[in-house]
């Protein structure tokens, strides 16, 4: 009979703290439902015979570890404030004879219940959304295969395990804190006024300090290599300068303007300023949790949606034409085996325009910042990269060729394209000096040259020099200069895709044949790569979207769990206020600001972070090709103000939970 | 004129479900003068915190009158009321109502800064009031660190500070023990013969005994009134104690 009681009582228990345990089942229920949708389509990409598929799960698998392990943080989080919320009923309980075994019978059941609760409508929620969300990652990816929706159950499983483990950890963290308190402490515990916190001035001198350094360094890379590896740098100095500057720099700020007396007796600040110090206090790692939460949503989110966005400049970028066929010829034969492409075109209904064949020859140089280049220096090593000089030559006669001009040029004299250097006529070379001769536009049929590392330059010049210049620089490498046939294809995409397999065998097929004749032989094109593209950032894209639900759930129940405690608390203090002689709507003001405060302040901090990070992300982007800083931007303003028009909606459902408990 | 006079309140309370109406106070009168320490006193339920409410302007009555310093408190529009309540009354309530986020000298300024009173003018005013009370040593801390006497005097300065022109106070000695009580009564005393007006609500004979007039209420009616006239404290114990007998025995109304 006892153990129905306990039963009961835990349900009733569940019903009366219905603020308190929905949003846990709720987001319980959510993170259940992420897990395993993340896991089914793992699955359900195992079994589809599709290009890159191996990679797409790759990226879903160690996304859904990840998420799984953030899961657990955010039950641990969710539980805990529950059980902090609920002391007093304990307490209550315990004196009234519930000895703290029967306690935990109840918290256990209780937690079970919630447990399952979500896990089963995790599953079922999930078992239905995961067909809407691989179709939505096929589409993402643009894979063309037939769907065959499944429900594996190697993926149920899994979720119930890890989850089950998940709550049971849970459970043993709440019997914990149960065996370590006593039951007039659980009864009083929510009496015991509240200590003043102290200013801590040099923490809040360090965090000030680390955020400003964190900043300083994401400011101050030069390079895409650098900005990868400073970027973790910068983020962990932020993200301590963050904790830091919200629990102590916040009060050691609020202090100082309870100094100033004339500042501090005006009605607004007086109560407003005494009431944030206790507020941060209480509310400071929460909040800190919440603006780093939220600038990890809004990094991912811009990103991953610039680089998507960017599809389309990045392939061109890399593919100035839609094919690019570069290979090893013997001297002469160029016409012959250009002759075999258009042969092959011509078979497959396919028309080739826009050509150009070229022998481009590059090689890397050391610039000393003026008007001095050696290939030497570049071999130190990586000194410093923003130095290293990526130096693309052309051959007179292509270049005239391709543009379809006349230049005429003597020795040493060169066309330029100088990329953001300034060197002002002329330069040196290993010691020869070139005189620049014209300044050219950089040629629309070369792959794009900025990575965000070091800085480029594309130099035509005659035809002998240019060859000779090549073979110097490649002396004892073994490497080939290849000649590239860079042109149009006028056909189907589908039709493109076929012609350029077809091409690849031709040219294996001719190289085997001729034996030393053709030596190396490879075909790129734009479609191709577009798919690799989608392949691959289309697979993040998605996981991206996947993290930002679990960062933005992470976010939602902060803030949530935060609005009912500030409510609890305020409901004295409101009504103190009020008979002192304070108007209600004085009251409700004064409240209200401090409340907003407290809620923008992260996504106010948030803001500023991408702000400083900005410069550091566009190098990191440039890493990718992704060179429009302009489309980089837009991402980033689009996605700040969906995400504080996501915010705002969050702030004012759960602020009308506040102030049912305020008033 | 008097500086409090009520006439013929009424305030009935209508059950949240409607149809069930309570008459807390059916008629009730009574005037005090400027420089007066009067005392109502009635059992639990007797309309005493309803009637301090009214007067406290904190609930407003169904009928009657009240006028303080001449001026028809029931005729002051909303937003001003606040304004005139911080300006004309103090109050000291039964659990002290400091707010806990601020120390205590913070907590006496608190009806002066939202009265917009210049800082320099507060802190000419606290020493003497700091003194009087004896809290000048305690200002810089806050509620949680003090003794219940401690903070009933600081709630008491809090009342003083803006000189209002009467003070209320609820079973100010509710929360204390008999040796913080006496000391806090015996203030109220020392306050009153400085010509302070002091209304004080109680269900303490102990701390009626103290008071220059004692008003009985009882079933939402004055009952009945006693002068000091020369008694003393003691004195004044008994003839209260024999009132509460009479009227909690006497009569024909007895539950």
């Amino acid at each position: 009979m006892s153990n129905l009681f306990y039963t009961k009582l835990a349900f009733q228990n569940l019903r009366k703290n219905k603020s308190l345990y929905l949003p846990c089942l709720l987001s319980g229920a959510v993170i259940v439902m992420l897990f395993y949708i993340l896991d089914s389509i793992c699955v359900m990409l195992g079994t589809a015979d599709m290009r890159g598929a191996a990679y797409l799960e790759m990226i879903l698998e160690l996304s859904r570890n990840v998420c799984g392990f953030l899961s657990i943080i955010i039950l641990f989080y969710i539980n805990s404030f529950v059980v902090k919320q609920r002391k007093r009923e304990f307490g209550l309980f315990c004196v009234l004879g519930m000895e703290k075994g029967h306690l935990f019978r109840v918290l256990f059941l209780e937690t079970t219940m919630v447990g399952t609760a979500s896990i089963i409508t995790g599953v079922v929620g999930g078992a239905l959304l995961s067909q809407i969300l691989f179709l939505v990652l096929l589409n993402i990816v643009r894979y063309e295969i037939p769907l065959e929706f499944t429900v594996p159950l190697s993926s149920i499983g899994l979720t119930f395990a890890v989850f089950a483990a998940a709550y049971l950890l849970v459970i043993l963290a709440e019997a914990l804190q149960i065996v370590r308190t006593n039951p007039i402490d659980l009864l009083h515990s929510a009496k015991v006024g509240e200590r003043e916190p102290k200013a801590r001035w040099l923490l809040a001198l360090l965090g000030a300090a680390t955020l400003g350094g964190g900043y300083a360094v994401a400011i101050g890379v030069k390079t895409a290599a650098e900005a990868i590896v400073f970027f973790i740098v910068a983020v962990v100095l932020v993200m301590i300068g963050t904790y830091l500057l919200f629990t102590a720099g916040s009060i050691a700020l609020l202090k100082i303007l309870r100094r100033n007396k004339s500042f501090y007796y005006k009605p607004n600040n007086f109560v407003s300023v005494s009431g944030m110090i206790y507020r941060m206090k209480q509310n400071a790692v929460g909040l800190a949790n919440i603006c780093i939460l939220s600038t990890c949503v809004l990094v991912t989110l811009s990103s991953t949606i610039c680089l998507y966005i960017g599809e389309e400049s990045i392939t061109a970028n890399r593919f100035p034409r839609d094919m690019t066929a570069s290979f090893a010829l013997e001297e002469g034969t160029e016409e012959a085996a250009i002759g075999a492409i258009e042969d092959l075109a011509g078979q497959h209904g396919l028309e080739i325009q826009n050509a150009v064949k070229v022998y481009p020859g590059s090689f890397l140089t050391y610039w000393d910042g003026k008007q001095g280049f050696s290939a030497e220096g570049s071999a130190v090593g990586a000194a410093d990269i923003s130095h290293l000089c990526d130096f693309e030559t052309l051959p007179l006669s292509s270049y005239n060729e391709a543009v379809g001009m006349n230049y005429q040029l003597g020795p040493h004299e060169v066309l330029f394209n100088q990329g953001s250097m300034e060197l002002g006529g002329k330069f040196q070379l290993d010691g020869t000096e070139y005189k620049i001769k014209g300044l050219i536009p950089f040629p629309d049929f070369l792959p794009g040259k900025d990575d965000g590392n070091g800085v480029y330059a594309v130099m035509v010049m005659p035809d002998n020099e240019q060859q000779e210049l090549w073979e110097a620089h490649n002396k004892g490498k073994d490497t080939f200069r290849l000649f590239q046939y860079v042109f149009d294809v006028e056909g189907s995409e589908d039709h493109r895709m076929v012609f350029q397999d077809c091409l690849r065998e031709a040219l294996v097929e001719t190289k085997r044949a001729s034996g030393e004749n053709l030596r190396v032989g490879t075909v790129g094109s734009r479609d191709a790569d577009r798919r690799d593209f989608y392949n691959t950032f289309g697979g993040l894209f998605f996981v991206g979207i996947f993290f930002t639900l679990l960062f933005l759930l992470a976010t939602v129940l902060i803030v949530y769990y935060k609005q009912i405690t500030e409510g609890y608390d305020d409901h004295d203090r409101f009504h103190i206020m009020q008979q002192v002689g304070m108007s209600t709507r004085e009251v409700k003001s004064a409240i209200h600001k401090q409340v907003l405060m407290v809620f923008f302040l992260p996504l106010g901090l948030a803001m500023v972070h991408i702000s400083a990070a900005f410069p550091a992300l566009c190098k990191i982007l440039r890493g990718f090709q992704m060179t429009n800083t302009r489309l980089f931007l837009m991402c980033v303003l689009g996605v700040c103000l969906a995400f504080s028009v996501v915010y705002l909606i969050i702030y004012w459902l759960t602020a009308s939970v506040y102030y049912r408990l305020a008033k | 004129m008097s500086l409090l006079e009520v006439r013929h309140l009424k305030k009935i309370y209508t059950t949240r479900f409607g149809g069930n109406q309570i008459q807390a106070l059916s008629d009730v009168n009574f005037t005090v003068e400027a420089g007066e320490y009067v005392a109502i006193m009635g059992e639990s339920g007797s309309g005493k915190t309803t009637l301090l409410n009214i007067l406290a302007s904190l609930d407003k009555p169904t009928s009657g009158e009240i006028y303080l310093g001449g001026r028809s408190m029931t005729s002051i529009p909303d937003r001003e009321m606040c304004a005139f309540r911080r300006k004309n009354l103090g109050f000291v309530f039964q659990d002290f109502n400091l707010l806990d986020t601020f120390s205590l000298q913070d907590n006496i300024f608190l009806p002066l800064v939202l009265s917009r009173v210049k800082h320099q003018e507060m802190e000419r005013r606290l020493p003497a009031i700091a003194k009087k009370l004896a809290i000048d040593n305690i200002l810089e801390k806050y509620p949680y660190e003090v003794s219940g006497g401690q903070k009933q005097r600081v709630a008491v300065a809090r009342a003083l500070i803006t000189r209002p022109s009467l003070i209320l106070a609820d079973e100010p000695t509710g929360a204390l023990d008999s040796k913080a009580a006496g000391r806090l009564l015996e203030l109220f005393e020392q306050i009153n013969a400085e010509g302070q007006t002091v209304l004080m609500v109680t269900h303490s004979t102990r701390a009626a005994s103290h008071a220059g007039r004692v008003l009985f209420i009882k079933d939402g009616e004055v009952y009945h009134q006693l002068y000091r006239g020369g008694m003393s404290n003691d004195e004044m114990y008994q003839r209260i104690s024999d009132s509460l007998t009479v009227l909690s025995t006497g009569g024909m109304d007895v539950e």
